[in-house]
């Protein structure tokens, strides 16, 4: 009995670390099939892209290095630098737009309404056309002869006199892209909200209603929390997507005027693919992720802070 | 009528004006492909009923692309789409589930490498993807426009989120009832996160089906263009209205048709999914 | 039958279809990429149609990529993996970084081939033919013409069959014109700062983009010209201050009256317009005669048609083209070819077309360098903020535009040398 007693503890100890270790192996497993894809077509190809960016090639010439060349012509590009502050701006005022949008919105679907199944496909199926389709329609929407439906209507109302062309200014060529690129893509984050909100129990509501709660209370108290994840999930998708405009500014503007839409994917395009210069939209791709990252991080904590903040 | 029911048409009310107002431009975009170019662009006052309402803007688009070039487009487009989501979903969610519930070393570095590459522009991946298509020799393979896209870390962050939403104390329960990893993923986690597969199933879906550039690049012989290959030519002139605003439009909307189907065919099922994914916290 | 097995049915059906298509039909397959969209796209597709009917031993598929930079992308990197298409349709200007990787053809070889590029218009095959070997055929011409509203015209008290053909007579012409020009719209209503329609002008002027070495800007004196008579227009009421985006709906309506603009304008304008469309060679506003003009060009990647039977294939389709080129010019686009230009067939069957094409012999084409449309690219924004914003001068923006076409044009030599 002794020898059993004394026997048992020693084997738990040699066995412990290494049954975890088999346990972290097989866990690994699960991930291990998207992991090997991810390093494959993701890390291999941003690896291959860092190496590319110290380097002039046009992929039909063999490949010159040029140390840091690239990333030194680029700092030194004044359009660069406006097309950065272009899509800073755009994201700081896009996003917030956006995510409070979406939440208003699956907000109001998630009352008692009739034909909601409808107002869906109203407020979210844009979120799932091709952006060609889009920007065409609105590109025509927008039409500055007097014909042309916002002008139109605008005249109508009495608020315009003569037709506007509304891609003319950059003021009011940001407008109409903010506006066009909220209304496309709110959808996606009011159908994650919804299905967050789905989740919250009602009684949850009613015993705070009967407590005497109300609807900001309750909502700081009981919506916010069970939507946190979801919030910032999609702050971050957000965040990323407002950095990576590209197809509204290249089909309804072209970067004007005067490149004072020009955003730092555009700039990409131009200085890069336009003039196949793969080396250098490289770098400015590098560029572009250190930017985003930067920015990233201090609007991820800016709404982890300030939803933690609600929620007490 | 009581108060609620009151309450219930009032919001109605007010949602439905914001939807149409909303969903104008489409609705714009439809009228604009059923009237021909000529009234479309010389009309004084817009209207939204077209007068002389026509088919020919589509007749125009489709009878030169019809023919057996179109259905093997559209073929490939389907066999693409399709593998694409049931890949993308079958690699992605053990990987979600791996990165929200598992425990392994590196854990956490590797979730948030996954989503700092996010910040990565697409387009920088073209070339990349172009010369390991080509080293791995499957250049003008329909595979090609299905494996690079396995690698993207958006849905498994996606799915992730979800399941970070599932309680421990269902994990609890399965694991002392001696369930495994694996059946607690596939008979509890997956029912629960449906809503999310939905929507990543589609998204993926239609990634692929609009995605152009990069089977341009890969494919050289017609017989596995697709659909995007086709119709380009419908969906590019955005220069000059008048030369065919007719057309545009109904390439336009035929590019957005099977979307709109699928989302209101789908979103049923997403609405179900949704209802039926509410469990305690 | 139950749903199961008819949709079975469905299926298989569906794989038959397919496997029919792609069944092999010991054709030899020429993919020919252009870039037409919209209905020029359906044109060539007609005239694929029947060469494929007339020639059972070959299949010319047609592919449609619009974008230039799509384009581009998709050569090289055909090139670069022996997957590029054929036959090329390509647009000039883009032709340059590609040079090295073309198949050449001295004028005997081509000759030999049925195809004579003495009956080419020197300036559209400037660049094209290097040390005696041709690089591509140029097929097609698109350039700049004067369309007008015979009716406008001829209510503002101008005779509708003597068009503007130099500056006074234009001038003359956009002031009567007010007249009969609604409220907010101009009689010349167009963009301004259309790249275009800038260099068209700078030509006009005398002045090019680049010096004949490509080494420096030379634009600034002549830019600066055309921007003051673009300026000058502006004020006097002949031209938009600001920006429309649809110049062609309000022609279209008969609300304006002229535009300056290109030949594949020509169908779409006289079917709307009908009798009432004019058609004219554009105005010389300026010192030099030019007007401003790009061609497609037939060019064949070497690496692709390094087989016999290949190439063999594609000069037929080219030769085809070559020969039918009238079937395409419907389209609107001007012959390349100086012997179509001045046949009687050619008038008869595209007059608005022919009146056009008389300007060929003086047509300009861009400068045969490198991401030419990258230059014009950095001028534009000088040219908006000197006619739109107007917080500068023309000179100051010539000499802004300059410096930064000096600093593009420095890196490019860097990176060749």
């Amino acid at each position: 009995m002794s020898s059993v007693a004394s026997q048992v503890p020693f084997k738990r100890t040699l066995r412990a670390p290494l049954k975890r270790a088999l346990r972290e192996a097989g866990a690994f497993m699960f991930l291990l099939p998207h992991f090997a894809l991810f390093v494959l077509f993701v890390v291999y190809p941003l690896g291959y892209g860092l190496f590319i960016s110290f380097h002039r090639w046009t992929l039909l010439d063999p490949p010159r290095y040029v140390a840091w060349g690239n990333f030194v012509r680029i700092w030194g590009d004044a359009r660069f630098w406006d097309a950065v502050m272009n899509t800073v701006v755009f994201a700081a005022i896009s996003v917030p737009i956006t995510v409070a949008l979406g939440l208003l919105l699956a907000l109001l679907l998630n009352q008692q309404l009739h034909g909601r199944l409808w107002l869906m496909v109203a407020f979210v199926s844009p979120v799932f056309f091709s952006s060609i389709g889009i920007l065409l329609s609105w590109n025509w929407v927008l039409a500055s002869f007097p014909a042309g439906l916002v002008n139109f209507y605008l005249m109508q109302a009495g608020l315009l006199t003569l037709p506007v062309s509304w891609f003319g200014t950059p003021a009011s060529a940001w407008f109409w892209i903010i506006v066009i690129t909220v209304w496309w893509i709110v959808g996606f984050g009011t159908l994650l909200f919804l299905g967050a909100l789905q989740k919250i129990p009602p009684e949850q509501y009613e015993s705070a209603m009967i407590d005497g709660a109300g609807a900001w209370a309750r909502f700081q108290h009981i919506t916010l929390p069970w939507i946190r994840n979801v919030l910032i999930f999609e702050t971050v998708r957000q965040v990323i997507l407002a950095f990576g405009l590209f197809d509204q500014v290249f089909i309804l503007t072209g970067g004007g005027p005067g490149g004072a839409t020009r955003t730092m994917v555009l700039y990409m395009y131009q200085m890069g693919f336009d003039r196949q210069q793969l080396g250098l939209a490289a770098a400015i791709s590098w560029y572009i992720f250190i930017v985003i990252i930067l920015f990233g991080l201090i609007q991820l904590a800016f709404i982890a802070r300030s939803v933690r903040s609600a929620e007490d | 009528m009581n108060k609620k029911e009151a309450r219930k048409w009032l919001f109605s009310i007010i949602a439905w004006g914001a939807a149409v107002v909303w969903f104008s431009p489409i609705l714009w975009m439809l009228s604009t492909s059923l009237k021909p170019t000529l009234v479309a662009t010389t009309e004084r006052v817009p209207r939204w009923l077209p007068d002389p309402l026509t088919f020919a803007n589509y007749q125009a688009i489709i009878s030169p692309a019809v023919g057996a070039g179109l259905l093997q487009a559209f073929i490939n487009s389907v066999l693409v789409a399709v593998a694409s989501v049931l890949l993308l979903l079958l690699v992605a969610t053990p990987a979600a589930y791996a990165l929200s519930r598992l425990h392994f070393f590196g854990r956490n570095f590797i979730f948030w490498s996954y989503v700092v590459v996010l910040a990565f522009p697409g387009a920088i991946f073209l070339i990349p993807h172009f010369l390991i298509i080509k080293d791995i020799g499957l250049m003008n393979n329909l595979w090609a426009l299905v494996l690079p896209g396995l690698g993207a870390t958006f849905g498994v962050f996606l799915l992730r989120q979800y399941m970070l939403g599932i309680p421990r104390e269902l994990e609890d329960a399965a694991w002392v009832d001696g369930c495994s990893r694996l059946r607690f993923l596939i008979f509890i986690v997956v029912p629960l996160i449906r809503p999310a597969l939905g929507v990543l199933a589609l998204m993926t879906f239609l990634g692929s089906w609009t995605s152009f550039l990069w089977p341009l690049l890969v494919l050289s012989t017609p017989d596995n263009f697709t659909m995007p290959l086709g119709l380009v030519r419908f969906t590019a002139g955005w220069g000059d209205p008048f030369r065919g605003i007719g057309p545009t439009m109904a390439g336009a909307f035929i590019a957005v048709l099977p979307t709109l189907i699928i989302f209101v065919l789908g979103h049923r099922y997403l609405m179900r999914g949704i209802s039926l994914g509410a469990i305690g916290k | 039958m139950n749903l199961q097995s008819k949709w079975l049915r469905v299926v298989a059906m569906l794989c038959l279809l397919a496997a029919i298509s792609t069944a092999a039909w010991a054709r030899t397959q020429i993919t020919f990429m252009t870039p037409l969209g919209g209905e020029d796209g359906g044109f060539m597709d007609e005239i694929i149609a029947e060469f494929n009917a007339a020639h059972p031993d070959i299949e010319v598929v047609h592919l449609v990529v619009v974008s230039s930079v799509e384009y581009t992308m998709r050569l090289s990197t055909g090139i670069a993996a022996a997957t590029a298409p054929q036959v090329l349709f390509i647009r000039k200007f883009d032709m340059p970084p590609f040079m090295p990787h073309f198949k050449t053809f001295t004028p005997e070889e081509l000759l030999g081939h049925g195809i004579d590029v003495a009956d080419i218009f020197p300036a559209l095959l400037d660049g094209l033919v290097v040390e005696n070997r041709v690089h591509g055929i140029p097929l097609d011409a698109w350039i700049f013409y004067l369309a007008y509203n015979r009716d406008n015209f001829a209510r503002a008290g101008l005779n509708p069959d003597d068009p503007p053909a130099n500056l006074d007579e234009w001038m003359n012409a956009m002031e009567a014109l007010k007249a009969v020009t609604p409220e907010g719209l101009t009689p010349y209503y167009e963009n301004v700062q259309w790249a275009w329609l800038f260099v068209h002008l700078l030509w006009q002027f005398g002045g090019d983009l680049l010096t004949p070495d490509f080494r420096e800007p030379a634009f600034e004196e002549a830019g600066a010209k055309a921007l003051h008579l673009l300026l000058e227009m502006q004020d006097r009421g002949f031209v938009p201050k600001d920006l429309p985006i649809s110049p062609g709906p309000p022609f279209l309506a008969g609300d304006t009256s002229a535009l300056i603009t290109g030949v594949w304008t020509v169908r779409a304008f006289a079917e709307v317009l009908g009798e009432n469309f004019g058609v004219a060679p554009a105005p010389q506003l300026g010192t030099h005669e030019s007007v401003f003009g790009g061609t497609h060009v037939l060019a064949m990647p070497e690496v692709m048609v390094r087989d016999p039977v290949v190439l063999n294939a594609a000069m037929t389709w080219v030769r085809y083209l070559w020969d039918n080129a009238l079937d395409w010019y419907a389209a609107g686009q001007t012959p390349a070819r100086i012997s179509i230009t001045e046949s009687a067939e050619f008038r008869e069957r595209l007059p608005h077309i022919y009146t056009i094409a008389q300007q060929l012999p003086y047509v300009r084409t861009f400068p045969f360098f490198p991401h030419i449309s990258s230059v014009v690219d950095e001028i534009a924004p000088y040219v908006e903020r000197a006619l739109i914003a107007r917080d500068i001068t023309p000179e100051e923006a010539m000499r802004l535009a300059a410096e930064h076409v000096a600093v593009f044009l420095e890196d490019y030599w860097l990176g060749v040398e």
